[in-house]
């Protein structure tokens, strides 16, 4: 089917009896005689005449509808191009390439040494509101003090036995009684 | 005006890009260049429809927007628009149940053009043509009309049906013998 073009060209131009030798040879592998191909070449005429000849233009109504449907789905169409949109091998490389080392540097900063601030914790008193009144108010802190602590300390011997001094004792009830009695007797 | 003429100069691909960024003029670029031989192909593909036709043509047309991401700029744009109508027309034939629709259709078309026929002369050769597609499959058809129609170069063609240069060459030519064999038929039944 190597020769088919020069046949087509051949049916469409000359008649068998205007072929030279050389083009008998080329209809030849495909025809046998010289009626195959009178007849062939009719065909050949008739499909001329008939195809190619239709003149069609489609109605302003058909652009029309296009353009509707388009502008109704071309925003849709749109969003969708860039995720189409296939990207050349080089530039998707060199895309990598560029968020790598953007990665990388952003990275290496945080891992650097120099940067690192170590931030004393303050102490902080927090202040807490009681919303009921407690049961117990503790005023004041009282400070029990150890007496016989004090005392050993004072007294020069521990197991001294204390005797009582006479100036220091002080007197009782039935006592001061007739001390009274005597007061009243004397002023008699 | 300035922005017309510019969209001349652009190759189907750059208009294909533009028209998918959203650029009407790139789209209408597009129908302009290709609307007149699509539908064409339709017209003699779906029954000689017109109607059929102009529907088609519109549906192709946002096929190719929704489709757009599955082009690749590497290979031709009108190579892929056309693989697109003739699945379009794949899946009408297989759509409508085909031998029995067909066969009317064909009847049908054969009354709609009858002026036609009569203006070119050509009743023999209508008839034989008619009846010598209406045997062949949807592929064959496409190949046949691809190349009449719209003369299309071979490879294009094998590209858009998806089988090997040689293969549409053999059939065009097998097809060719056959429309022969018919019209010498048809010619000595009209000398009876």
């Amino acid at each position: 089917m190597e020769k088919y073009e020069k046949l087509e060209q051949l049916l469409q131009q000359y008649s068998y009896k205007e072929l030279s030798a050389e083009d008998k040879q080329v209809v030849q592998q495909f025809v046998h005689s010289e009626e195959a191909y009178e007849s062939l070449r009719h065909a050949a005429q008739q499909l001329d005449a008939h195809f190619g000849k239709l003149e069609l233009t489609p109605g302003p109504q058909v652009w029309r509808r296009i353009k509707k449907t388009w502008e109704e789905d071309s925003a849709h169409v749109r969003s969708n191009h860039w995720v189409k949109t296939p990207l050349p091998a080089n530039v998707a490389v060199l895309l990598l390439i560029g968020v790598g080392s953007l990665c990388w540097i952003g990275g290496s900063r945080y891992t650097s040494t120099n940067q690192i601030s170590v931030r004393p914790a303050a102490p902080q008193a927090d202040t807490v509101y009681i919303a009921t009144k407690p049961d117990t108010v503790v005023r004041e802190r009282v400070i029990y003090v150890e007496r016989k602590s004090q005392f050993a300390r004072t007294l020069p011997v521990a197991n001294t036995v204390l005797q009582d001094h006479p100036a220091s004792k002080g007197i009782n009830m039935k006592e001061k009684e007739e001390l009274e009695k005597l007061l009243v007797s004397g002023s008699r | 005006m300035l922005l017309r003429k510019s969209m001349k100069s652009l190759s189907d691909e750059a208009l294909m890009n533009k028209a998918c960024g959203g650029n009407e003029r790139a789209l209408e670029e597009i129908y302009l260049r290709y609307g007149r031989s699509l539908l064409r192909y339709f017209y003699r593909m779906l029954w000689q429809d017109m109607n059929k036709a102009e529907d088609f043509l519109h549906d192709l047309f946002i096929k190719l927007l929704e489709k757009s991401g599955q082009f690749d700029p590497d290979k031709k744009f009108s190579t892929w628009m056309y693989s697109i109508a003739h699945n379009m027309c794949k899946n009408e034939y297989r759509k409508l149940t085909f031998r029995a629709s067909a066969q009317n259709h064909f009847n049908g078309h054969d009354r709609v053009d009858e002026s036609i026929t009569s203006k070119m002369d050509h009743d023999a050769f209508q008839k034989a043509l008619i009846n010598m597609l209406k045997e062949e499959d949807e592929e064959t058809r496409t190949i046949f009309i691809l190349r009449h129609e719209l003369e299309m170069p071979f490879a294009e063609i094998g590209e858009v049906v998806h089988c090997p240069e040689g293969t549409v060459k053999s059939r065009l030519f097998y097809l060719k013998k056959k429309l022969a064999a018919a019209l010498e038929h048809y010619k000595v039944i009209l000398e009876k």
